[in-house]
């Protein structure tokens, strides 16, 4: 029952290149628009480098060694002529390169975002199929208004309610900072709330999505052959009907991986989680120009990747869905 | 049913295991909570911060600013000027090696003057050290000579400890790590710099063979913990014994709790409402006047500022070693506010407000939220005052980068400012603010006589002169009423109330080598 074209090897590496092809102008347009924006909001990272008794000359002088007081489109290819040989600058604030900042980050928001992904969907998906199982039920209605107040609650207060429960209340949990990796039991701890924080919102937006898509399927004709073949019921959910009601579910974690990213600003700060949330803020506070291009074109460029990595699960989960 | 066993004791075991109390450190190690990550510590590039405040663990500076301002010996344990104030002669302490054993000595405070003038290195004082300085000698190992350009007794200011980028690094290092000194600092201090895990923590560890005599604790560790709130739940809970930044609100709180200690000192900073005197009605001294004479200026500070600032007194800080104490500022007299506005042709209209030539006196403050002690409520009832005397004031809040960039541009009528001046010389000190050629100087404020006074009063030896000279320019400065004058913050840390020996000063850098903590 293949539909033509479908695991012909060519069109799955032209479909990969199509996709890549495609991200390079949105790169293009991240760069330029970050490159102009932040230059065009008022504020002077110059001025934040130099003593409050520092004079004209002395901001001119510092100026020029940062190669701030050329035209904005030289500094603009610059930065490109830079970037194309893998040099991102260096830090406005720390006079360490950008690369070397991001490096030392990416690791914590990796495993941050990670393991709220996996949090989010540990709490959506069973609860999204539960509903759907147990539609209009007691359940389905408390669970419906969860996932509103998880979906609506800011982060900034979660984290903080968070905190104030469980290290200060209960001294269950550390309250801030990343007491290791995670692999260990001081590291697990102390990713719980940040993490938790982040999948709370996400877990909301997870459990509607899987409920409407699973009710869709459960009320299609093989579910009922299923059952009345006498397929043990719970079987039948859990597998049948959830393997195809979780496609547009994984599409969402896609874009969820992209709020996930932005609620990391918010999260990494409150939790002092040392990840790139938390080097964005300070970046921007400071204008570092080289900083905040370098964080704003990592954020981009994982979000195509990770949405170029959830098209491709498409062609592997359902071979309805072709690479043409 | 054994199923549901399994997973009911593994649910146990994890919530059992993950909710186990955390023990943070040993007795001798303390946890400082600051507010950000350091910069960096290579404390010749960067302009305050907290790489200077953590530095200071680390380097020491040829003279150490005291608890109260005072000038004591750090590396240097004299120094004088020539008569003429145009030689500068440090002696040195001698014995004293760097944490990578190589020795301190003159060519050490050579190199790293040296490294400060290069313009290669970047430093923002280079431009105003390389014009200060003509050349530095070493007659021998332990004495060192500034030759200067003119005579410039505030000079010294250069060598004392936060003030200025002056701290000695280790040359042997700088040579060894080039630019990655600042993330691998070598000096002098009570601490030995160990490692720095990016946004995470810095450590550091007792310096066995430090001048001062070691420091009894074994080990510090920096945590940069952005948000306030959960700084201070960190430190309620033991995650860390020290909390660098206090915000107003938290006081109460802290005193009110026996295992806490707050430390709260007048510091050497001024707050204020400055006028831009480019702009009108602000380059009319009346108008000036008057709005200071309609603000009640006692009662708001005393109403929202609280125990966290003292009301300061005049142009500069209470605190400065110039400050003059016989300032008599405007004061809270509506009925003189009204006649001096109707002195410059300001009447009263008949929509309650002041009007000239069918122009209405209205101005715009620009101000922020929280970046100051009270800064926004502050502006607000400043506004409701001055909205009650007939003036219309509209508040223009915004974040601190743009604040910046719109004050440094004089973009502005009236502006609520403020700012630290740790460099306690009269001659010094915040004069930069009110004198024509420094960037802060963005009030359109010139006094021609003022400038030729402070030429003066850098070029007299004797500190009573030149104490006189300030004066007489506090009086100078006040009677032209540059700004609204607020208040001086205090500085506000606290601390687990076991932790003893800690020195609170009134620049907010850290003394912690007598520090300990109690059973």
């Amino acid at each position: 029952m293949l539909l033509p074209g479908c695991f012909e090897e060519p069109s799955m590496t032209s479909y990969i290149i199509r996709k890549v092809l495609i991200a390079i102008p949105v790169l293009i347009a991240v760069v330029t628009l970050v490159f102009l924006g932040i230059r065009l909001t008022p504020g002077d990272p110059v001025r934040h480098m130099l003593p409050p008794d520092a004079s004209e000359a002395d901001v001119t002088q510092m100026r020029k060694h940062l190669g701030l007081d050329q035209p904005l489109l030289q500094q603009y290819f610059l930065y490109w002529k830079r970037m194309l040989h893998g040099d991102l600058g260096n830090s406005l604030r720390t006079r360490r390169p950008v690369w070397g900042e991001l490096a030392s980050r990416i690791p914590y928001t990796a495993e941050l975002a990670l393991v709220a992904i996996i949090l989010s969907a540990l709490m959506g998906v069973p609860i999204g199929v539960y509903s759907a199982i147990r539609q209009n039920t007691l359940f389905d209605g408390v669970m419906r208004v969860a996932a509103f107040i998880g979906v609506s609650f800011p982060s900034f207060w979660l984290g903080m309610m968070f905190i104030l429960l469980f290290a200060l209340k209960l001294g269950w949990l550390p309250a801030s900072g990343r007491a290791g990796p995670i692999w260990t039991l001081v590291g697990f701890r102390s990713i719980l709330l940040p993490a938790l924080t982040l999948a709370i919102g996400s877990a909301g937006s997870i459990s509607r999505m899987t409920r409407s898509s699973m009710l869709e399927v459960i009320r299609q004709d093989y579910i009922t052959v299923a059952k009345a073949k006498g397929l043990r019921e719970s079987r039948v959910y859990w597998k049948h009907s959830l393997k195809n009601g979780l496609i547009p579910v994984i599409t969402l974690l896609g874009i969820q991986f992209g709020f996930l990213l932005g609620g990391a600003v918010i999260s990494e700060t409150i939790f002092a989680w040392p990840g790139l949330g938390q080097l964005a803020v300070k970046a921007i506070m400071f204008r570092d120009y080289a900083l905040i291009q370098g964080v704003v074109f990592f954020f981009a460029i994982s979000i195509v990747l990770v949405n170029l990595l959830i098209d491709l699960t498409y062609v592997f989960i359902d071979p309805r869905v072709t690479t043409s | 049913m054994k199923r549901r066993l399994w997973i009911g004791i593994t649910l146990l075991t994890f919530v059992l295991a993950v909710s186990a109390p955390m023990v943070w450190s040993a007795d001798d190690v303390i946890i400082l909570g600051m507010e950000e990550e350091p910069e960096s510590f290579d404390v010749h590039k960067i302009s305050g911060g907290l790489g200077m405040t953590i530095g200071h663990l680390i380097y020491d500076y040829l003279i150490r600013y005291g608890p109260n301002g005072e000038r004591l010996p750090g590396l240097a344990e004299t120094w004088e000027f020539s008569e003429d104030a145009t030689t500068l002669t440090f002696h040195l302490r001698a014995g004293v090696t760097f944490h990578d054993g190589s020795k301190f000595d003159a060519a050490a405070v050579k190199y790293n003057f040296d490294r400060l003038i290069d313009p290669a290195t970047g430093s923002p004082r280079q431009r105003e050290l390389s014009n200060a300085v003509l050349s530095i000698e070493t007659p021998d190992n332990l004495t060192v000579i500034f030759n200067l350009s003119k005579a410039d007794v505030a000079f010294i200011g250069y060598f004392v400890g936060e003030v200025t980028n002056g701290a000695i690094i280790s040359p042997t290092a700088i040579e060894k790590y080039g630019d990655r000194i600042g993330s691998n600092p070598v000096g002098t201090g009570p601490f030995k710099f160990v490692s720095w895990e990016l946004g995470q923590q810095v450590v550091l560890e007792r310096n066995e063979d430090f001048w001062g005599g070691a420091p009894l604790l074994s080990q510090i560790i920096v945590r940069p913990i952005p948000d306030a709130s959960t700084r201070l739940v960190e430190l309620e809970t033991g995650g860390i014994h020290y909390l660098h930044k206090v915000e107003p609100y938290q006081m109460n709180f802290i005193v009110n709790n026996p295992d806490l200690t707050l430390y709260a000192k007048p510091s050497t900073s001024l707050y204020g409402l400055w006028f831009n005197q480019n702009r009108e009605p602000f380059d009319d001294l009346n108008v000036r006047k008057a709005i200071a004479l309609a603000i009640d200026v006692d009662t708001i500070v005393e109403v929202l500022g609280g125990d966290a600032v003292v009301r300061s007194q005049g142009p500069v800080p209470v605190l400065n070693l110039g400050h003059n104490p016989n300032i008599v500022e405007p004061g809270y007299d509506k009925a003189e506010a009204k006649r001096l506005l109707l002195n410059s042709g300001w009447e009263l209209g008949s929509d309650g407000l002041y009007e000239k030539d069918g122009q209405k006196l209205e101005f715009t403050l620009l101000s922020q939220d929280g970046h100051y002690i009270q800064d926004k409520q502050i502006s607000e009832a400043v506004q409701d005052q001055l909205k009650k005397f007939g003036i219309n004031v509209s508040l223009r809040i915004i974040e601190h980068a743009s604040f910046n960039s719109e004050q440094m541009s004089g973009n502005f009528d009236m502006i609520f400012l403020g700012g630290w001046f740790t460099d306690a010389d009269p001659a010094r000190g915040p004069m930069y603010l009110y004198l024509g050629d420094t960037q802060y100087n963005v009030f359109g404020f010139v006094d021609e006589d003022l400038q030729a006074a402070f030429a003066t009063a850098r070029s007299v030896g004797d500190f009573e002169v030149r104490k006189a000279l300030a004066w007489e320019a506090q009086e100078i400065i006040n009677d032209a009423v540059v700004a609204v004058w607020l208040y001086n913050a205090n500085i506000l840390a606290a601390a687990t109330s076991n932790l003893k020996g800690y020195e609170h000063n009134g620049i907010g850098f850290l003394r912690l080598e007598n520090a300990y903590l109690a059973d």
